[in-house]
């Protein structure tokens, strides 16, 4: 298909669209690492407004342990445009944790495990020359990283990998698709598991990998399909993802986004020159 | 009531006559000896004394002891007259000779010249393969699927794409026929091309409605399409040089009047020109399909016939060495023709029809091969009965057995392990009989019933869902295991079929037809057009089969002594168990496909109008379809009724052709039709710096892509020749001649400084970034020039 649009001619065309009401769009990332803890809150626009999305700053959000007590409330800062934690916390791994927001009089609900991550044994990297002289193809030229380690929990499990190169986090279209990851067809050793991307001398890499619950990871997959949904007849009709935040108020007015609870694993490299 | 009306009808079946003697015989080409499909032989002086023939060019009807004046025609050949002085049963093979007409007597149907009228059968088309081969093509490449779709009812899921959606049927929902075996995947290059070789086609018929009981397995349509069985008299060859393919296609008689061959290939070469490209990354890569034809015939005597035919295709695209993608169908076909007195006729069929796909993914740490495909073993037995003048009998049965192995993958030396799908096994078996019955001289019926049944059998392991629960892994209460050839679902029941036409004159005729048909396969998939990777579904233990019922009402006039007709076709069209895969939901790895799936109704309801005229040196057709297709299922548009993609309320078609000479001729096309429905974003929001748009979910396909038009022109000039036997022809053709840019998608994204087509690597800095709609259109204005040879 993209050889076919990119065969084809491309043109902006005024449309006349229906606006609906603005709806909340929520996105949150609670990761097991001693940090301050943030959730965005905000409203839709209407698709051609061209300005940002605007922060709703009105909502009380909480976070609650598996026995529903209230482990910190989480307080608007228009620094960030977000909702953050009064201090650094850290969640911790093989909890359930539930996040409440109360919103334009709803009240909203996302639960969640920190999972344990994979474990990272080494991040190494080899030129486009280097593969080739092991019989390995490359995509175009430059430095490819691999990555060796293991999985450690029982069944499938899915990750969330973002790729910063010289303090850039990676994040057009298609690095985005691509770091959203299952171990579905893994065993639980992976040897040279290859990063996504190309890379050139002298950059400095550093990844993080977030574990997902299952919910999030289907949201990433929708949210994808629709991101690269072109509206073609080889394209499914176009639906919103299923976000893993309920409304207890008003169960079909589901807002937009989700909730990730995650550990979070980093590794860095900077790649050299090879004499 | 039931039994007394069928008394009635078999009473009217029972010779009212004194001693009637049977004439029989086969109708074929004098040249080539192929048999002709629906050539006429009649009493010279009663015409209504007379039978068509059948699609093996076979014959028989009663007369009465006495001296008859026999004729057979078929149009575009000269008609033979024969005296014969019946005294017993006779039989009478006729050649028929292909008619150099003049220019006013040029005759572009492949049916009889007064069918449309007089046949009981209604909502079905002929297109003869000539009239395909004269229409101007996308790259100059005669499609046969794409001429269809300039019928009436019949409609494309998208510009250039050779999907057929007929009657608000969904793609899968057509039964594809190449000498009776299936074919499951019917295109080329992911759909803009179909698979079928003109040149190895020899007739074309779809049943939009009022399918026979022969016919059954899919709900919308049959498109039956026989292969050429090549020239038992002299030696031919044929082919033609196109813009992006070539052809070429040999008949060699093996013993004349007896057996033949055909050979017909073509292959398509923008590899070939890849090669020459500067570019390592574009030369490297692999683009190409080919298709290949074969079909041997041997006549042992008048009572017994065999064919052995065959189709091998494939499409194949690389990208370096890093990533292979190749599918394809094959075919294979061996009838055997047997007739066991002049009124008992035998078709016994053996098929075998298999699509897979490949992928070679060699990529370092995550390379692998994942492989499917399926396959169809089936067995049909189909006689012809003669019973008298006033009725046909038609009945048969078949099994299928079918093989579905959705995917296979094997990790090669990286971390992806192996892994395969359960495969999926079923036995699809129908009884059928049917009676074509003139009634009266105005009144004639086609009835008949089927009866299908579908087994789907193990080995297989079965999830089961708490009760009321929606199925998904979580609300699995256990797992039931089968053994290999055990039963584990079983669907089946009638499928009646019911024609009806009146003849209000000798010139017009008002026709009715219903028909039930159930369909026990389906693809698993949201898009509207297919991809290769498509995965067939057999119905199984959570999933039903669809049933559709049609009624059709339709009104038929010919004039100018069947030079022109007019019809007009309403049909409504309802179905039960429809599918909707759920968005977001694997179907292509899931080994829980019911998890998947929501089911519902749809229904369709139209009226079709045509115009053609089919005789002289301006012929072809002008259609109009007006018509709905709604679906209403469970989780989909919250439950409302919504309207289907390929919905497309006005649906205008005009073909052309004007021979100017012997040698000269023009052709055009002209098709409008309303945009497709589509869903429009409502919305949008930013998630992890990604502009995403928003839709109301409790909406699907509430707006409209713009409307579609767009014209084609094709001419084509016969070459001087210094040789007798050959005749070479050059055809100039431009589609979409006033480069209209219809809409091929509209996708709602980010757009950098006002170009849809920026890249920051080649256009410099972004200055500016806003959300649009960006139109992609994927033909303008193409050329192509097509050398077609022949050597006869």
């Amino acid at each position: 298909m993209a050889v076919l649009v990119s065969w084809g001619c491309q043109e902006i065309i005024d449309i006349d669209l229906t606006q609906s009401e603005k709806k909340l769009v929520i996105e949150g990332r609670l990761v097991s690492e001693s940090s301050f803890q943030s959730i965005k809150i905000s409203e839709s626009l209407n698709y051609y407004d061209t300005s940002g999305l605007s922060p709703f700053e009105e909502a009380e959000v909480i976070l609650l342990d598996d026995n529903s007590n209230q482990i910190t409330q989480f307080n608007y800062n228009s620094e960030d445009s977000a909702y953050t934690t009064n201090s650094p916390i850290a969640l911790s791994v093989g909890q359930e944790y539930t996040l409440q927001i109360v919103a334009k009089g709803e009240r909203l609900e996302a639960k969640g495990t920190i999972l344990k991550n994979a474990t990272l044994d080494s991040l190494y990297y080899l030129s486009d020359k280097e593969l080739e002289s092991i019989g390995q193809p490359s995509f175009g030229e430059g430095y490819f990283l691999f990555v060796n380690g293991s999985l450690n929990n029982e069944g499938v499990e899915y990750f969330k990998l973002d790729v910063t190169v010289n303090d850039t986090l990676q994040n057009s279209r298609g690095a985005f698709s691509n770091s959203v990851l299952t171990s579905e067809f893994f065993g639980k050793e992976f040897l040279a598991l290859p990063v996504p991307g190309s890379f050139e001398e002298e950059d400095s890499i550093s990844l993080n990998l977030y574990t997902l619950n299952e919910d999030v990871y289907q949201y990433y997959v929708e949210f994808i399909n629709l991101l690269f949904n072109d509206g073609g007849v080889f394209s499914p009709p176009p639906v919103n993802p299923t976000t893993n935040i309920k409304n207890l108020t008003d169960p079909q007015n589901e807002p937009l986004g989700f909730i990730q609870f995650s550990s979070v694993q980093n590794k860095s490299i900077v790649i050299k020159k090879r004499e | 009531m039931k039994f007394k009306l069928l008394i009635f009808l078999f009473f009217t079946a029972a010779p009212l006559f004194a001693q009637q003697y049977t004439i029989s015989g086969y109708v074929k080409d004098e040249s080539s000896g192929e048999v002709l499909i629906g050539a006429t032989v009649v009493d010279k002086n009663d015409r209504a004394n007379g039978m068509a023939t059948n699609i093996y060019g076979y014959y028989s009807f009663e007369l009465p002891k006495g001296e008859y004046t026999l004729m057979a025609s078929y149009v575009g050949y000269a008609t033979k007259v024969i005296e014969v002085n019946l005294t017993k049963d006779v039989a009478i093979n006729f050649s028929l000779k292909e008619e150099t007409s003049s220019l006013e007597e040029v005759v572009v149907s492949a049916r009889r010249s007064d069918e449309n009228v007089s046949s009981v059968k209604m909502s079905t088309e002929k297109l003869q393969i000539e009239r395909i081969k004269s229409m101007p093509a996308l790259f100059g490449e005669v499609d046969v699927v794409k001429s269809l779709q300039l019928l009436p009812g019949v409609s494309t899921a998208g510009e250039g794409t050779s999907g057929m959606f007929v009657r608000g049927g969904s793609s899968d929902q057509n039964l594809i026929l190449l000498d009776e075996a299936t074919v499951y995947n019917a295109s080329h290059l992911l759909g803009f091309f179909s698979v079928f070789n003109p040149d190895a086609v020899k007739n074309v018929e779809i049943y939009k409605g009022g399918i026979p009981a022969k016919y059954g397995g899919r709900i919308s349509s049959i498109l039956d399409i026989q292969m050429r069985e090549g020239n038992n008299q002299k030696f031919e060859a044929s082919g033609g040089i196109g813009s992006i393919s070539s052809r070429l296609t040999a008949e060699i008689p093996i013993v004349k009047d007896k057996s033949s061959l055909l050979l017909s290939g073509r292959r398509t070469y923008a590899d070939v020109f890849l090669g020459f490209a500067q570019d390592e990354n574009i030369r490297n890569n692999t683009l190409y399909f080919y298709d290949f034809n074969t079909k041997f015939n041997y006549r042992f005597s008048d009572k017994d016939k065999i064919f052995v035919s065959g189709y091998f295709g494939r499409d194949n695209l690389g990208f370096q060495d890093l990533f292979g993608f190749d599918w394809g169908n094959s075919t294979f076909a061996t009838r055997w023709n047997h007739l066991f007195n002049e009124k008992l006729f035998l078709n016994t069929t053996l098929l075998y029809s298999n699509f897979d796909y490949g992928f070679d993914v060699n990529s370092a740490g995550t390379g692998f091969n994942w492989n499917s495909g399926l396959q169809e073993y089936n067995l049909k037995l189909d006689f012809d009965y003669f019973l008298n003048n006033n009725n046909t009998l038609f009945f048969g049965a078949n099994a299928i057995y079918h093989v579905f192995a959705p995917a296979e993958i094997t990790g090669q030396d990286s971390n992806i392990q192996s892994f395969e799908l359960q495969n999926d096994f079923a036995v699809e078996t129908a009884v059928y009989l049917s009676n074509q019955h003139t009634i009266t001289d105005k009144l004639s019926m086609e009835y008949g019933i089927r009866y299908s049944s579908f087994a789907k059998i193990g080995a297989d392991s079965v999830s089961i869902y708490a009760e009321g629960e929606r199925k998904s892994p979580e609300n699995e209460i256990r797992t039931d295991a089968y053994g290999s050839g055990e039963l584990v679902k079983h669907y089946g029941g009638f499928e009646p079929r019911l024609g009806i036409r009146y003849m209000v004159n000798s010139k017009t005729s008002l026709k009715a037809s219903y028909n039930r048909m159930r369909q026990y396969l389906q693809v698993a998939t949201n898009a509207t057009a297919g991809f290769p990777t498509d995965r067939w579904i057999p119905a199984d233990y959570h999933i039903k089969p669809v049933i559709g019922d049609q009624v059709a009402l339709g009104y038929f006039r010919n004039l100018k002594d069947n030079a022109w007709e007019i019809s007009v076709e309403g049909y409504y069209k309802w179905l039960q168990n429809v599918v909707d895969f759920l968005p977001g939901e694997d179907v292509l790895l899931n080994d829980r496909i019911e998890t998947a799936v929501a089911d519902g109704i749809a229904w369709s309801y139209g009226a079709e109008f045509m115009l053609r005229k089919n005789i002289g040196k301006t012929s072809g057709w002008l259609s109009y379809t007006l018509s709905r297709t709604q679906r209403q299922i469970e989780g989909v548009a919250s439950g409302e009724p919504y309207l289907a993609r390929y919905d497309k309320p006005h649906d205008i078609a005009l073909v052309l052709s004007h021979k100017f000479s012997e040698r000269l001729s023009l052709s055009g096309n002209w098709v409008y039709a309303s945009g497709a429905a589509v869903t429009f974003p409502e919305g949008r929001y930013v998630i992890s710096g990604q502009n995403i748009p928003y839709y109301d979910d409790s909406k699907r396909n509430d707006s409209r892509m713009p409307d579609f038009h767009r014209m084609d022109l094709g001419l084509t000039y016969e070459l001087n020749s210094r040789w007798k036997r050959y005749n070479h022809e050059i055809t100039v053709s431009f589609y979409n001649v006033y480069n209209r840019k219809n809409p091929f998608s509209i996708e709602f994204r980010q757009v950098n400084n006002n170009d849809p087509t920026f890249n920051e690597a080649e256009d410099g800095p972004i200055t500016s970034t806003r959300p649009a709609a960006v139109k992609t259109a994927l033909f303008g204005i193409i050329p192509s020039v097509t050398y077609n040879f022949s050597f006869k």
